[in-house]
C-alpha cells in the first residue's frame, strides 16, 4: 500500500526545504524524501573536519554508508563519469538533509536585470520567461526567510537591480584587509570603470536571527559553520516538520511513474537497505539539485515518456552550467591579517554587466580573507619555512607571521553560456543501490577563456595599485576551478520545445510536476545561485498552493 | 622525559607555556613515527646538554640538532606537531591530524594573529580591526 500525500518533495536542500515549509504551513500533507542522512550532529561534523587530513568541502560529511548509498562527488573524477569531456566539470554537491547549504559559503547576491535577458540585450544565451521585476518581491521574501545581512543603500540599483525592501539584517562588516585594500586602490579605474569594493550580501547573521547566533568569525563557513550563524536548509526542514511535514531520510528516489493523463503521482524510492517503496502525491516537486534532478527524470523513461519524464523537448540534462573560477595572489606591503572573519566579506561587482557580454564572460570578484587559499595554505608556508629553510624558534615564528599575515588573494567567478552539448546523462556505471551514476560532458568556450584573461588583468591592476610583491595570476586559459554552482539542466522557458519547465517551474509535459532549484536557470549570470533558487522556490510554492487549492 | 620534551619543544617553537597533556600526547605521537621516532631520547639528551653547556642555545640547536641526519627530521616533526597538531608527509602534501582537541590547540594560528579555523576569533566584527593578540 503506498503512502498518499498532497505533495511529495524530492530533495531536502534549500529549495525543497523552503517549498516544504511553505506548503506544510498551508496545512498540506507533505512528504520530503531525502537520499542522504540527517546526522551526525553538528559538533561531530566539526570534529570530522578538525581531524580530516584533507580539509575539503566534504571533509565533515564523509561517511561509510552515506558515501555508498547516496554518494556525493568529492572531486571532478569522483562519482561522475566524464570520459567524453574535453574539459572536466569540477563542481560538487552534498546529499544529506540540508543539502549543499551545509558547506556553502553563504554569499547571496541577486541576479541583475540583464542576466534575465541575455539574448535580447547581448545576442547570446537565452532570455528567461520572467524578468527581474517578476522575481524582485520573491528575492525580498527569500532574504527574510533565510536571513540575509547586507547593505541596502550600497546595493540599491546595482545595474538596475532595485530593492523594494531593506535586508533583514545590516551587513557583515568588512574585514581589516578589505579596508586596507580599498584605501590602496582608491580611484583605480579599469576600462573606464571605477574599481569599487562593495560589501557582499550574505546568509550569515549579523544579529541573532531565527534563534541562531550572530557570526563570531569561526572562518570555516566552508565547509561548516560550527554555530549555525550561517544559514543552512535544516532551518526550514525543522520548520516544515514543526508544521507536520514528514521527512524520510536515506530514501533515494529511483523512478517517477507517469499516468495515462500524463500526471506524475507515484514515486518509487529505495532505502539504504535496498528495499523498494512507493508513495503518491497530488503534486510532485523535484528539488534534487542540478545533477540528480535530470538524472532522475532520465531514469524514469517509459512508454508514456520515451525520452524521460518532462523531456519531450530533449532539454533535460542539457545546458549544464557552473561558474568557472580562478584566483590571483600577492603579498601585501603590510599585514592584512587573514584567517579572521568569514572567508570573504567584500567583492567587486563592476564587471558583472556591460557591452562586452556580446563576446566575453562577465565576472564577479571576491576579496579573500583566507590568505592564498589553496595556492599556498599556512600549512604549506610553515612546511617551506621549516623543511626547506630550516627555521625554528623565534625566527620561524617571525617569518611565518610576516608572510602569512600579508598573503592576499582575489578570486573571480565567470559566467558560462548555456550550451546543449554541456550535459548530464546516465552512465553505464552504477552505484551501490544499482542506480546509474551521472555521466557528464563539458567543454569550455572562448567566451569563458576571454573572461578569464580579462579577470587576470584586472587583478594585476589591483595588486599593482596595492604595490604588492609576488604577484601571481593564472596564465592558462584552459584551467579553472568549479564554484559548486550547478545550474541549467531543467531550464525554464516559454517554448515547450526548448525548455523543461514553464515560468512557474511547472513541467511543460506534466501539469502536476514542479522542478525547483538552480537546475531551472536558463542562464547562470555571475551571482551565486542560491538566493535566486530560493526566490524561485518560494514563488513556485505560491503557485502550488493556488493550484492544489483550486 | 616529559619535562625534557617540553623544554625542547619550547626552544623549537619559542612558546613558553605549553600544555602538559598536549605535550604527553605529542611525545607519544612523535615517538611512534618512523624512522626517526626511536631517536627521541637521544634528542632530548642532546638538548639537555645544550642547555647545560651555557653557550648560545639557538646556534647549538642549529648545529647539533637541526643539521643532524636523524635528530633534525625528528625536531622538525615536533615543530609541525605543536604548530599544526599534524604530521606532514615527506613532500608536505598530506597532513595526518590527531584529535579534534589537538587541532584546536595548534599554535600556528596565534602566531599569525588568527585562530584555528572552526574556533571563533571573538565578537561579531572583530575582523574589522587589527588583532589584539
Amino acid at each position: 500500500m503506498s503512502d498518499e500525500f498532497d505533495v511529495i518533495v524530492i530533495g531536502a536542500g534549500v529549495a525543497g526545504a523552503l517549498v516544504a515549509w511553505e506548503l506544510s504551513q498551508a496545512k498540506l500533507r507533505v512528504l520530503i524524501l531525502e537520499a542522504g542522512q540527517r546526522g551526525p550532529d553538528r559538533v561531530d561534523l566539526v570534529g570530522n573536519f578538525a581531524t580530516a587530513s584533507s580539509k575539503t568541502t566534504r571533509s565533515p560529511y564523509k561517511d561509510v554508508d552515506g558515501d555508498k548509498f547516496a554518494p556525493s562527488p568529492e572531486r571532478e573524477k569522483d562519482y561522475y563519469e566524464q570520459s567524453t569531456s574535453t574539459d572536466l566539470f569540477r563542481s560538487t554537491y552534498e546529499r544529506r538533509v540540508g543539502g549543499s547549504t551545509w558547506h556553502w559559503l553563504g554569499n547571496v547576491p541577486r541576479f541583475i536585470p540583464n542576466d534575465f535577458r541575455m539574448k535580447t540585450t547581448y545576442g547570446v544565451g537565452v532570455d528567461w520567461p520572467i524578468t527581474y521585476d517578476d522575481l524582485e518581491p520573491w528575492y525580498c521574501k527569500a532574504e527574510h526567510a533565510i536571513g540575509v545581512s547586507g547593505d541596502h543603500e550600497e546595493l540599491q540599483n546595482l545595474f538596475g537591480a532595485y530593492r523594494s525592501l531593506p535586508f533583514p539584517m545590516s551587513k557583515i562588516w568588512a574585514s581589516y584587509s578589505d579596508l586596507k585594500v580599498a584605501q590602496a586602490i582608491r580611484g583605480l579605474e579599469y576600462d573606464g570603470l571605477q574599481v569599487k569594493i562593495l560589501s557582499t550580501p550574505q546568509a550569515r547573521n549579523s544579529q541573532p536571527y531565527q534563534g541562531r547566533p550572530l557570526c563570531a568569525g569561526n572562518s570555516t563557513c566552508v565547509p561548516i559553520c560550527p554555530i549555525q550563524a550561517k544559514y543552512d536548509a535544516t532551518v526550514h526542514i525543522a520548520l516544515a516538520e514543526s508544521y507536520g511535514a514528514l521527512l524520510r531520510e536515506k530514501s533515494v528516489v529511483t523512478r517517477l511513474i507517469v499516468d495515462d493523463d500524463m500526471h506524475v503521482r507515484k514515486v518509487i524510492y529505495k532505502t539504504w537497505d535496498n528495499a523498494e517503496h512507493e508513495a503518491t502525491g497530488k503534486i510532485i516537486v523535484i528539488a534534487a539539485h542540478a545533477i540528480e534532478s535530470p538524472k532522475l527524470l532520465l531514469m524514469s523513461r517509459s512508454d508514456r515518456a520515451p525520452n524521460g519524464v518532462a523531456n519531450s523537448s530533449g532539454e533535460v540534462g542539457r545546458n549544464l552550467m557552473d561558474h568557472l573560477q580562478g584566483a590571483g595572489t600577492a603579498l601585501a606591503r603590510e599585514p592584512l591579517f587573514p584567517f579572521r572573519g568569514p572567508p570573504t566579506t567584500s567583492g567587486i561587482d563592476v564587471f558583472r554587466d556591460g557591452e562586452f557580454r556580446h563576446k566575453r564572460s562577465a565576472f564577479r570578484m571576491s576579496l579573500g580573507n583566507d590568505g592564498w587559499g589553496r595556492v599556498e595554505s599556512p600549512y604549506d608556508t610553515l612546511f617551506k619555512l621549516v623543511k626547506e629553510q630550516g627555521l625554528f624558534g623565534e625566527r620561524l615564528k617571525e617569518k611565518l607571521a610576516d608572510r602569512v599575515t600579508r598573503q592576499f588573494r582575489i578570486s573571480y567567478s565567470t559566467e558560462m553560456l548555456p550550451r546543449d552539448h554541456n550535459r548530464v546523462t546516465l552512465s553505464e556505471e552504477k552505484d551501490a543501490l544499482g542506480i546509474p551514476r551521472p555521466s557528464i560532458h563539458m567543454g569550455l568556450d572562448d567566451y569563458n577563456r576571454l573572461g578569464f584573461q580579462k579577470a587576470w588583468d584586472v587583478m594585476r591592476a589591483i595588486f599593482t595599485a596595492m604595490k604588492a610583491d609576488e604577484i601571481s595570476t593564472p596564465t592558462d586559459p584552459n584551467k579553472y576551478s568549479g564554484a559548486g554552482h550547478i545550474m541549467g539542466t531543467c531550464r525554464m522557458g516559454e517554448d515547450p520545445r526548448r525548455s523543461v519547465v514553464d515560468a512557474e517551474c511547472r513541467a511543460h509535459d506534466h501539469r502536476n510536476l514542479f522542478i525547483i532549484g538552480a537546475s531551472v536557470f536558463p542562464t547562470g549570470a555571475t551571482a551565486n545561485p542560491t538566493l535566486t533558487a530560493a526566490a524561485l522556490a518560494l514563488r513556485a510554492a505560491d503557485t502550488i498552493k493556488k493550484q492544489i487549492g483550486g | 622525559m616529559l619535562q625534557g620534551f617540553i623544554a625542547l619543544s619550547s626552544a623549537l617553537t619559542d612558546e613558553h607555556t605549553l600544555d602538559q597533556d598536549l605535550a604527553l600526547a605529542y611525545l607519544e605521537r612523535v615517538r611512534g613515527t618512523e624512522p626517526h621516532g626511536q631517536h627521541l631520547e637521544r634528542l632530548i639528551q642532546v638538548f639537555e646538554e645544550i642547555q647545560e653547556s651555557g653557550g648560545g642555545i639557538d646556534e647549538q640547536i642549529e648545529k647539533k640538532i637541526m643539521k643532524d641526519a636523524s635528530l633534525g627530521p625528528l625536531a622538525r616533526q615536533i615543530i609541525f606537531l605543536w604548530y599544526t597538531s599534524a604530521l606532514p608527509s615527506d613532500d608536505g602534501k598530506v597532513w595526518e591530524f590527531g584529535s579534534a582537541q589537538q587541532y584546536f590547540a595548534a599554535l600556528m594560528w596565534a602566531s599569525v594573529h588568527a585562530h584555528a579555523p572552526g574556533l571563533s576569533g571573538g565578537y561579531f566584527g572583530h575582523w574589522k580591526y587589527a588583532p589584539d593578540n
